[in-house]
């Protein structure tokens, strides 16, 4: 009996330890996973909504959390998941012309200004015309934040598959954009 | 002039440097303080983990249970006793008698007024029947005393006919086919009868077209002679020999028109 309640206290201190900081968690990843959805998004708005669903989830699912192994890759990985289902959902054109202004509009003329925006926002159109694999290793390595290994746990590839699709997108969007250039 | 480099490099260097907007942090802060306690109000936490601590509250708990299953055991085996108990002595529910109905529905409007009675209704959907049982009424004819028994009773109770199924197509058709009365039609229902109605038919036949030969030579011969003497006072240029011409013309034309025709014949 006393090796039974042993058990089970050792279970319960388990278990309490499994209940983390949710506070703690918000302020050491809501600017990365506000930077994940915004890559995807291109909104500020959207990409705030999909980092308080994600940290739902977490609340939702707190007790199995003492599962979790890395709990940085799993918070991108849920918010990239949620940004990819919220981005069928929305006009990224829209977002990408606002995107692509407030890129371009920092102290220049507004012939320049508004030039520049336009090739802004065609980066971006040739962006979403990669294919789906390169778009989202490009994406994911624009945040600047994630190494190779965990971009690769993120989007269930393979290191050297993730390092490839990355030179291959990049190759693919310089080509592109060489090619619009010259057409015009 | 902007290589396709630079501006790769600037859209991605945007993506990177982008920051959340003020007080997003506070925001979804104050959407899982939120989000807790509403599920703080709905959930629940499973027994075993509650009493793991409390060695105490959980012997509670395993006597709890035990008291729940032995009266959840008790109760349907006392039901059963009851039950054959009082449906040994009891008479069928057919057998009420008038005197228990009158007891329970009486004065105005029908509702017992004397005594505390107990009265139970069913009103059966095929023939609106209504078994009706008051209490000392309904113990006097048989001993029906409780909710209990009239539920047995009930169950006990001979069923009452289903009503009558929707006639199919065919049945329909047949019942329009036997009122509408057409002989012939009613005739092709049995074979025997539909050929003595041929043989009727064939009968009448024979007799209307055997009896006009025989008839038209006796009836028809002494005009056609006469009538060539009756046409000519009259004047008209015939010569004796064209009166037999026609009389073949007379005939067919008899045979064709049937009975009026040789009677007009007959008459002229």
């Amino acid at each position: 009996m006393e090796s039974v309640e042993g058990l089970s206290l050792v279970g319960t201190m388990e278990s309490e330890r499994a209940e983390v900081d949710l506070a703690e968690l918000v302020g050491a990843y809501s600017g990365l996973l506000f930077r994940v959805a915004h890559s995807v998004l291109r909104s500020g708005a959207e990409a705030e909504d999909v980092v308080q669903d994600v940290f739902v989830r977490v609340l939702e699912h707190r007790r199995s959390l003492g599962g979790v192994r890395d709990m940085r890759v799993w918070l991108v990985r849920i918010a990239w998941n949620l940004a990819v289902d919220r981005r069928r959902r929305v006009r990224v054109e829209q977002m990408d012309d606002e995107f692509a202004a407030g890129l371009a509009a920092a102290g220049l003329p507004a012939d320049r200004a508004l030039d520049e925006a336009r090739r802004m926002k065609a980066v971006l159109e040739e962006m979403e015309r990669l294919p789906k694999a390169e778009r989202s290793v490009l994406l994911l390595s624009a945040v600047d934040e994630l190494g190779t290994a965990e971009m690769a746990e993120v989007l269930g590839r393979s290191e050297s598959a993730v390092r490839a699709l990355l030179f291959r997108a990049r190759t693919r969007l310089r080509e592109r954009l060489e090619m619009r250039e010259g057409r015009r | 002039m902007m290589r396709p480099d630079d501006a790769m490099e600037k859209v991605l260097a945007g993506l990177r440097d982008v920051e959340a907007p003020a007080g997003m942090e506070r925001r979804v802060l104050e959407l899982l303080e939120g989000a807790a306690e509403v599920q703080g109000k709905g959930s629940w936490r499973p027994l075993w983990t509650m009493t793991a601590a409390r060695p105490g509250l959980r012997m509670a708990l395993v006597s709890g249970a035990a008291v729940l299953a032995a009266v959840a055991l008790a109760i349907p085996m006392m039901h059963w006793l009851g039950g054959t108990a009082r449906v040994s002595g009891r008479a069928p529910v057919a057998n009420l008698n008038a005197k228990g109905i009158d007891g329970a529905v009486r004065g105005n409007g029908g509702v017992a007024v004397d005594g505390p009675r107990r009265v139970a209704e069913r009103v059966s959907g095929a023939g609106g029947a209504r078994i009706v049982s008051a209490g000392a009424g309904a113990e006097e004819a048989g001993g029906v005393s409780d909710m209990d028994s009239v539920a047995m009773s009930e169950m006990k109770a001979a069923s009452f006919p289903a009503p009558p199924m929707p006639l199919t197509e065919q049945e329909r058709l047949l019942l329009r086919m036997v009122h509408r009365g057409d002989q012939v039609e009613l005739a092709m229902l049995d074979p025997k009868a539909e050929a003595l109605q041929d043989a009727e038919d064939k009968a009448e036949f024979q007799r209307f077209f055997a009896k006009a030969p025989v008839k038209d030579p006796a009836a028809e011969v002494a005009p056609a002679q006469d009538a060539p003497e009756q046409a000519a006072p009259s004047g008209d240029q015939v010569s004796p020999g064209e009166a037999p011409a026609e009389e073949p013309k007379r005939e067919e034309s008899t045979m064709k028109q049937g009975v009026p025709q040789v009677k007009t014949v007959e008459s002229q």
